[in-house]
């Protein structure tokens, strides 16, 4: 059903460092915007109207990034230019920290981070074929998180041996390597139908067609839920814990709150390629279960046991969700819209859906945690874990194509 | 007088006698000082001062009793006379995660002691500073001092 896919070894390890350097420039500056605003004199208005255009415009950007990702014939051109606005972005906020341009460089930064997911999912898919999808995207996750916790220990230096301002620089250096990865994979590989989730039989071009072809499909629909759920009762979990660290672990709270961050990240390396390869042996319905099956027992742990120990070693059930699902999420909706050519529009879909997950997760846990105290708040989180693991239980699919 | 009042009289002696300008004449009348003052012949204000050293605050370090910095001024807080009473602090956490908002007392902060311009010294310790009272939107701000407050020194003397 599919052609004959040989990529050159040059362009999968061009992919596997993309994906690497891109750990580093999109978690970047992100959390040290606020902190280098404020040793710029800026007031907490002006920060948190920043930061809220940000968020807003990461959202809003989420469902067109994917049609666009969709629509352009070399993925590879898209995810160039996206790396150029981040790297540019991040530039010009550390030369010109004036409201009007911060607030435009975020904006772009934000844009450009939204293309990026969906564009490296659909370069992966584009390169390597439907059939071997899975092993492809466990190698991602490997070398994403890689990136991740090597952009944290890095970023974290500069921040705190130099300034924040130094961040900024840093990671606009990072967009040079990147490209350099992102040039290594040749164009003439990766597969534009393919990287768009094949072709549609119906005519369904733009973003109001597709959107209609792919919700016509209720694996989506359940889907949609699981990932919302998941997200809500996940989101709120790190930040909520890393605070009760604050509170309790005195001098050692921040190596302790960066272990709680990077523990994850050394599991999912170390993991993913593994989830990739299960996928395709044990199906994506198990693993499903698994990643959100864990996570109501980290909501409970977390709400039984306060030591900053035991908070640090529930922290490895994050790295068991994280692994299971940062290969899952991509696979399952390439499965789910592979025949529609709107791959990347449901990437999109599903991306809009996780940040408004997300933010509702810190907003209800931080109220409930305020009103009731934290273990309510943890207890809450995990019985919405909870549900998703039901929905997974008795409505989710198994997705996997039948001559995987 | 009120309080704002008499905190303006205070910058205002402290400043003129600091600036050596006027020091035989520091606890002269102000009134007069404004009218007669050098500096501001030809502007039309009452009064201009010379600050020879100022320090902006925001941004700054916070540096807890065992030397290490614990966390960044973010805001000055005034209360209702406009007197200022303490400095909001993000409390640090890590890449922005399990990072706190808490209020320190104004008068416990100690400039220029720590030889890093950019920073301020106070005497609680990190511990101590973690477990101030959360600074949230819409509640009453709870400042935290190492100091006792007025009536309780003078109950002990």
């Amino acid at each position: 059903m599919e052609l004959d896919l040989q990529p050159s070894q040059r362009s999968l390890s061009g992919l596997d460092w993309f994906t690497f350097f891109l750990g580093d420039i999109q978690t970047g500056f992100g959390p040290f915007i606020s902190v280098y605003l404020v040793t710029q004199k800026w007031n907490q208005t002006d920060i948190g109207l920043v930061l809220s255009i940000g968020a807003l415009a990461s959202l809003l950007s989420q469902i067109p990034a994917g049609a666009l990702i969709d629509a352009v014939r070399s993925e590879r051109s898209a995810a160039a230019a996206a790396v150029l606005a981040i790297g540019g972005s991040a530039f010009i906020i550390a030369l010109v920290p004036v409201f009007a341009i911060v607030a435009l460089a975020r904006t772009l930064h934000a844009m450009a981070s939204s293309l990026l997911g969906p564009a490296i999912a659909a370069i992966s898919l584009g390169l390597v074929g439907r059939s071997a999808l899975a092993t492809r995207l466990g190698r991602n996750a490997r070398f994403a998180s890689a990136g991740n916790g090597a952009a944290a220990l890095i970023m974290g230096a500069f921040g705190h041996f130099v300034s924040a301002q130094a961040v900024f620089f840093v990671t606009a250096v990072f967009a040079f390597p990147a490209l350099a990865a992102l040039f290594r994979i040749n164009d003439n590989e990766v597969n534009p139908e393919n990287a768009h989730g094949g072709v549609s039989s119906e005519q369904s071009a733009g973003i109001g067609p597709g959107l209609v072809l792919l919700f016509k499909k209720r694996s989506l629909w359940i889907f949609l839920g699981v990932i919302v759920l998941f997200q809500m009762a996940n989101a709120a979990m790190l930040p909520l814990a890393a605070s009760e660290l604050t509170l309790n672990a005195g001098s050692w709270a921040v190596a302790l709150v960066a272990f709680t961050i990077v523990l994850p990240q050394i599991f999912v390396a170390l993991f993913s390629p593994w989830v990739g390869n299960l996928a395709r042996s044990i199906g994506r319905r198990p693993l499903l279960l698994v990643a959100l099956g864990v996570l109501p027992i980290r909501g409970l742990l977390l709400a039984g046991f306060t030591g900053s120990s035991s908070i640090v070693a529930i922290q490895v059930l994050d790295g068991v969700s994280a692994s299971v699902l940062g290969v899952l999420i991509p696979l399952v909706i390439a499965d789910i819209a592979y025949g529609t050519g709107h791959f990347n529009l449901a990437q999109g879909v599903i991306g809009m859906a996780t940040g408004v997950a997300a933010a509702i997760s810190t907003l209800a846990a931080g109220h409930v945690a305020d009103r009731f105290g934290d273990p309510a708040a943890f207890l809450s989180l995990a019985g919405t874990a909870g549900c998703g693991f039901l929905l997974v239980a008795l409505l989710m699919p198994e997705t996997r194509p039948s001559d995987e | 007088m009120t309080a704002s009042n008499k905190y303006f009289c205070a910058v205002l002696l402290a400043a003129l006698a600091s600036g050596t300008l006027l020091a035989t004449n520091a606890a002269g009348d102000l009134q007069k000082q404004s009218e007669g003052f050098p500096y501001s012949e030809g502007f039309p204000y009452a009064t201009m001062t010379v600050l020879p050293h100022t320090e902006s605050v925001l941004g700054k370090t916070l540096i807890g009793a065992s030397g290490e910095p614990a966390g960044r001024i973010v805001d000055v807080l005034a209360d209702e006379t406009g007197e200022i009473r303490a400095a909001l602090v993000d409390f640090c956490g890590f890449l922005g995660i399990g990072s706190r908002k808490i209020a320190v007392a104004w008068s416990d902060l100690r400039f220029g002691l720590t030889g890093n311009p950019n920073a301020v010294a106070v005497s609680l310790s990190r511990e101590n500073l973690a477990r101030a009272p959360q600074v949230k939107a819409g509640e009453p701000v709870i400042v935290i001092s190492a100091r006792r407050p007025a009536w309780r020194r003078s109950a002990r003397q």
